[in-house]
């Protein structure tokens, strides 16, 4: 909450929702207690209203539950009461019910007037206060909780009907009507157009509904067009369908102008330059957005600046002096009565800007702090992450070492494999070559190399039998084969 | 806070001395116009969510403290499959006192006389103003399943809705006859 003279731009707070204002401009300085003689100048130039507002009048934006309805009037209860028997109707509706009967409405139980009532839960008085409700005034269409439509009834709401402006007129007349001091709404005035006698408040009625004067045929369309308020001007630069008009993405580069009926339908055909337009519309937006930004900040650099040349030449006295400031401004936030009360040493913060300045060295402060905070975190947190990072780095190296001795060994032994495999092979080819060579005399060509190594066994083989000698030695080229799959497979 | 309630106070009672000082109409101005709010509330809630069997609107001159309304009878009873129009007139303390309410439609009834009038309490001293316009056409329909005969207004229906409803049945169908809306 800041304090009682920072800017506020609450527009519907009502200004006397302010009760505690002349308690805390008493204790603080001079520069605090001129807001609130403002508010009394306005009080009285915004004119009051004069009728109360019509709670029955109200129309609220969702349906209200039957349950907050007052059976009388049927509408959302205003200031209910609930009766000894348990009923609840708004105290005026009921007051009139029982000038009839003194019984209530529901179950005809007697109540007595006044001395029966009982306050309503404070639940139902919340759920009515929250109801979203539109302004009674015609013409208005103000929205917002039901608290506050009085509020906005009573003070701000331009159709509340409020007294003549003129000394001695009785006629009520809406506020945004008498805006000149003095001046009689209801004194007849001529129509500029048909010099027929009207009153003020009935003049806009009259142009729009009655006045035949007040019409004019557009040369263009033929339509007949108001005259007042140069509303001819607007109509043939913005409505009038014959008019010549421009497209509407003609500062992203279309060129077309006709007809404003035809140049509409072009647009809504799809102008090729509309998404151009819109990007470009979008960018200066965000080009106005920026430089909001860039000004705020920079006049805000240029008041903490004046604000540290102040306080430099403050600290040239105590620094006893800087660190009461510094408690203040912390007591500040905890307790907002407190950032207008005198601060140790007597001094006081003279006015907002030297409020919100401390507030903000304060905050640019905590925010170096945090900045600090970050990068020691940053740093611890790489460090640990380098570390860590070595440790796996060592363990791959170690890994990829084991791994080259193991292919190592793997290739020897299926080196030592193959070769063994190999050399089976050969016997076995020898043997069945010499064995086939005893038995049929004629092929003993090719084996006869081999044939010296392993006769032994190469005989035994053949005193067996001759003719299994073919099979036999396929079935060994098949083994052999299989041996290879089956390192392949192992590799 | 208490400035401005103060002014305005102040304005307030100095218009209302003025507003008696000129026109003196404005007392009895005030209770129609909240009848005639309630009545449009009443309205609406007739229009969104309706009751079965009954139906109310305002008459056709625009006059909203004048009211045409339809009932149709319950079945199994004497006037099941008969409608029956009747009138609202509301009067300006309207919820504060009750209207008066007519059967159009000629019905032959222990508590209806020959030219329509009702004898029911609500109507009268029992009324109360939570009662509306459907409360009451709700109550006259439940009235003709299950007249009153202590205290009727049409002596021979209340004998005869006892002793021979053959003959009272003959007797309400006679009587029914659809009238013109106006
Ligand atoms: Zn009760
Ligand atoms: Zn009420
Ligand atoms: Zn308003
Ligand atoms: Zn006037
Ligand atoms: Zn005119
Ligand atoms: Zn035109
Ligand atoms: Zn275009």
């Amino acid at each position: 909450m800041p304090p009682p003279n920072t800017p506020v731009d609450g527009t519907t707070t009502p200004r006397s929702t302010q009760p505690s204002q002349p308690a805390q401009s008493s204790q603080s300085s001079q520069s605090a207690s001129r807001p609130a003689s403002s508010i009394i100048m306005d009080a009285s130039q915004v004119k009051t209203a004069v009728v109360k507002m019509d709670y029955q009048a109200i129309d609220y934006v969702n349906p209200v539950d039957e349950t907050l309805i007052c059976p009388i009037c049927r509408t959302a209860f205003h200031s209910p009461i609930t009766t000894p028997c348990g009923h609840t109707f708004c105290a005026k509706c009921i007051n009139r019910a029982l000038e009839r009967q003194r019984v209530c409405p529901i179950d005809r139980q007697p109540v007595d007037k006044t001395r029966d009532y009982r306050p309503i839960p404070l639940i139902i008085k919340e759920q009515l206060d929250r109801l979203e409700a539109r302004c009674p005034n015609q013409g208005c269409d103000y929205v917002c909780a039901r608290e506050n439509l009085e509020a906005h009834y009573e003070r701000h709401c331009e159709f509340t009907p409020v007294r003549c402006p003129k000394p001695g007129c009785d006629k009520l007349v809406a506020r945004h009507l008498c805006s000149i001091e003095g001046q009689c709404m209801h004194e007849t005035t001529n129509c500029d157009f048909c010099l027929k006698p009207v009153t003020f408040v009935d003049l806009d009625a009259h142009w729009e509904q009655e006045c035949e004067a007040a019409f004019a045929t557009c040369p263009d369309c033929g339509a007949s067009v108001s005259v007042v308020n140069n509303s001819m001007l607007k109509h043939i630069q913005q409505d009038c369908p014959e008019a010549t008009a421009k497209c509407t993405w003609e500062g992203a580069g279309c060129r077309v102008t006709d007809k404003r009926r035809l140049v509409r339908e072009h647009e809504r055909n799809g102008c090729m330059y509309e998404t151009v337009g819109r990007l470009l519309e979008q960018q200066a937006e965000d080009r106005k957005i920026i430089q909001d930004l860039t000004r705020r900040l920079a006049s805000l650099e240029a008041v903490r600046d004046t604000r540290r040349r102040g306080r430099r030449r403050d600290s040239a006295a105590t620094i006893n002096d800087r660190s009461a400031a510094a408690v203040a401004a912390d007591g500040t936030l905890a307790n907002p009565a407190a950032s207008s009360a005198p601060l140790a040493d007597g001094t006081t913060w003279e006015s907002p800007h030297n409020y919100m300045l401390a507030q903000f060295e304060r905050l640019e402060s905590q925010m170096e702090e945090l900045r600090e905070m970050v990068c020691e975190m940053d740093m611890r947190q790489s460090a640990s992450f380098l570390h860590h990072s070595q440790q796996v780095a060592d363990r791959f190296l170690e890994l990829g070492d084991k791994v080259g001795v193991l292919s190592m060994h793997t290739k020897w032994l299926l080196n030592m494999q193959y070769m063994q495999r190999n050399a089976q092979l050969r016997a076995a080819n020898a043997a069945s070559l010499t064995a086939g060579a005893a038995g049929a005399g004629n092929v003993g060509l090719s084996g006869s190399s081999d044939g010296g190594h392993h006769g032994g066994e190469s005989s035994s083989g053949a005193g067996s039998s001759s003719s299994e000698s073919g099979p036999r030695y396929q079935l060994g080229g098949r083994r052999g084969s299989e041996g290879r799959i089956e390192t392949l497979t192992r590799l | 806070m208490s400035f401005a309630e103060g002014s305005q106070g102040t304005a307030s009672g100095s218009l209302q001395s003025n507003n008696n000082k000129l026109g003196g109409t404005r007392k009895p101005v005030e209770p129609g116009q909240n009848a005639v709010k309630r009545l449009q509330t009443e309205l609406m809630q007739l229009m969104t969510s309706p009751a079965p069997g009954v139906s109310a609107f305002p008459s056709a001159d625009g006059n909203l403290l004048s009211w045409r309304a339809t009932i149709e009878g319950p079945v199994d009873t004497p006037y099941a499959g008969l409608t029956f129009k009747l009138s609202f007139e509301f009067p300006s303390n309207y919820p504060y006192a009750p209207p008066t309410v007519l059967f159009r439609t000629p019905i032959y009834h222990p508590n209806v006389d020959f030219s329509g009038r009702i004898c029911l309490d609500i109507l009268k001293d029992k009324w109360t103003a939570a009662y509306n316009t459907q409360t009451v056409l709700l109550s006259l329909q439940s009235l003709l399943g299950e007249p009153n005969n202590s205290s009727p207004l049409n002596g021979e229906a209340a004998e005869l809705w006892d002793k021979d409803p053959a003959l009272f049945k003959t007797k309400v169908l006679d009587r029914h006859k659809d009238i013109e809306d106006d």
